[in-house]
């Protein structure tokens, strides 16, 4: 008999997905993507021209990205999940397209239930396409832990809260296409190298799930705004 | 065209140049790293119980480790804490400004404490005192004095070097306080030694530790930590081009190849100083 997890999943899956798109009246884009009972609300503001002097570059936009945890103030963890969305999202947004602007993205955590980073950068890429910013592929990511049991040591891909407590290490990996190798990766905990492979190989499997799910949505909310427009 | 001329105006094309005939301008091979110096017990140990002084190239960094007293809070009972602070001043380079620290800092911060407590090499209940009444909280300060690239691999570095050094001195608890006594220091006990190696990507080839030249013209960069038993203990890859497995396989290979060796240089430091 398959093991299962405490919420009755099987190793290798991920929680339902479910994203709203353009929830947000001011901002240029917005989306919410959640995972289980994570939830992530992303804003994108922009391409708009840079407020100050040293935000503006003559070859490109700049990405202002900033990442608020569900509460309490911004920590150092938090800077550095910033900075891993920021230069995730830098490689994938077209930025010679718009240059001397600022894009803003809002991230805001509002339930934290494992993967937060990973619904992230999904939030965030799912807010960018709703802004119409062109990007050249759609960073996406899945996080995986890695949990000893009695049995021995297994990949659970796309964790809970509690999961990612007990896990002895957990990896967050972003991939721009299938099969088109790691955007970012964030991995700590202690394991062997066959098991970190072992959960670049299972997120990128997941992150498939992951794609089709933001293209089918995306593609819904375009079909269903001409049907309207007809 | 004069080679200072032409480094100045196109230095994409003036390093290609170099990594296609297998060197770099500072004359180190693709995977070499640059030399490492590992100075324990730098600071006077009756202010700083523990410090390291590490040099990789001429990038430098010295940790120092003061120790307080505290309790344990309730959600982590036993357990003591481990506080880390980056801190690049305007000293090392006019790239960094004074004032709040900056995202960098936090990111290196972050990266250490990370490294030094999930991967297990300090246990946090190791620092509990007296049944856990009471708990040691180290406080890790880590300034960079010289900027030279890769300030990830000199942190942790200088991060494992005070941490190897460091002894927790003896208490006696009177009524309810603790009182830090002179006698009887205790050794704190290190798990494993995680070490990094940073290496980075420029047209599909990987290059170790990356001076601040190559920083700038380098696709994306990989951190990997592990044990010299080859225990993986992170890997870090912030945006930048896509690496492909066979690439973070090398950069996992070339990490603990380098662990081997360096963890021998930081328990030879230790060593030398006690």
């Amino acid at each position: 008999m398959e093991e299962t997890r405490r919420d009755g999943r099987r190793a290798n899956q991920i929680r339902p997905l479910a994203a709203e798109q353009g929830i947000l009246n001011r901002a240029d884009g917005s989306a919410r993507f959640v995972q289980g009972n994570t939830s992530v609300l992303a804003a994108v503001y922009g391409p708009a021209p840079a407020k100050s002097l040293r935000m503006e570059r003559s070859e490109g936009a700049t990405l202002d990205v900033s990442f608020k945890p569900e509460s309490g103030i911004t920590s150092s963890a938090d800077a550095e999940s910033e900075a891993l969305l920021r230069r995730s999202l830098e490689e994938v947004v077209l930025r010679s397209r718009y240059p001397r602007t600022v894009v803003s993205v809002i991230i805001q955590v509002i339930v934290d239930d494992g993967a937060v980073l990973s619904a992230a950068l999904n939030a965030a890429t799912m807010a960018l396409l709703n802004a119409g910013v062109e990007m050249t592929g759609m960073a996406l990511s899945v996080t995986c832990c890695i949990t000893a049991t009695v049995s021995g040591r297994s990949v659970l891909l796309d964790p809970c809260k509690a999961e990612e407590i007990d896990a002895a290490a957990t990896a967050v990996v972003a991939t721009l296409s299938a099969g088109g190798g790691v955007l970012s990766c964030h991995a700590v905990g202690s394991m062997s190298q066959e098991e970190y492979f072992a959960c670049c190989e299972a997120a990128s499997l997941g992150t498939t799930a992951v794609r089709s799910f933001v293209r089918l949505s995306a593609e819904q909310k375009v079909n269903r705004e001409a049907e309207t427009v007809r | 065209m004069e080679v200072e001329a032409f480094q100045r105006l196109d230095p994409e094309n003036f390093y290609r140049r170099f990594v296609k005939n297998g060197v770099r301008p500072d004359g180190r091979e693709l995977r070499a790293v640059r030399p490492i110096s590992v100075d324990v017990g730098v600071l006077s140990e009756e202010r700083v119980q523990a410090s390291a002084l590490v040099g990789l190239g001429s990038t430098k960094v010295l940790a120092g480790i003061s120790l307080q007293v505290g309790h344990p809070s309730e959600n982590t009972p036993m357990c003591g804490m481990l506080d880390v602070e980056v801190k690049l001043t305007p000293l090392s380079s006019s790239k960094f400004s004074s004032g709040r620290p900056s995202e960098q800092a936090h990111v290196l911060s972050t990266f250490v404490k990370n490294s030094i407590v999930e991967s297990g090499a300090l246990v946090l209940t190791d620092l509990a005192i007296d049944d856990g009444a009471f708990a040691w909280k180290l406080c890790m300060d880590i300034v960079c004095l010289s900027f030279d690239g890769n300030l990830a691999d000199a942190t942790l570095i200088a991060a494992m070097g005070a941490l190897m050094r460091l002894q927790l001195p003896g208490t006696r608890r009177i009524d309810d306080e603790i009182f830090v006594t002179e006698d009887t220091p205790t050794q704190l006990v290190v798990r494993e030694v995680p070490v990094p190696l940073t290496c980075g990507v420029f047209d599909g080839i990987i290059i170790a530790d990356p001076s601040l030249l190559e920083e700038e013209l380098l696709t994306t960069h990989v951190t990997v930590v592990s044990t010299s038993e080859g225990k993986v203990c992170g890997v870090h890859k912030p945006g930048g081009s896509c690496a492909s497995g066979k690439q973070l396989n090398e950069c996992l290979q070339l990490c603990q190849q380098h662990a081997k060796q360096l963890t021998q240089t930081l328990a030879a430091a230790v060593r030398i100083q006690s």
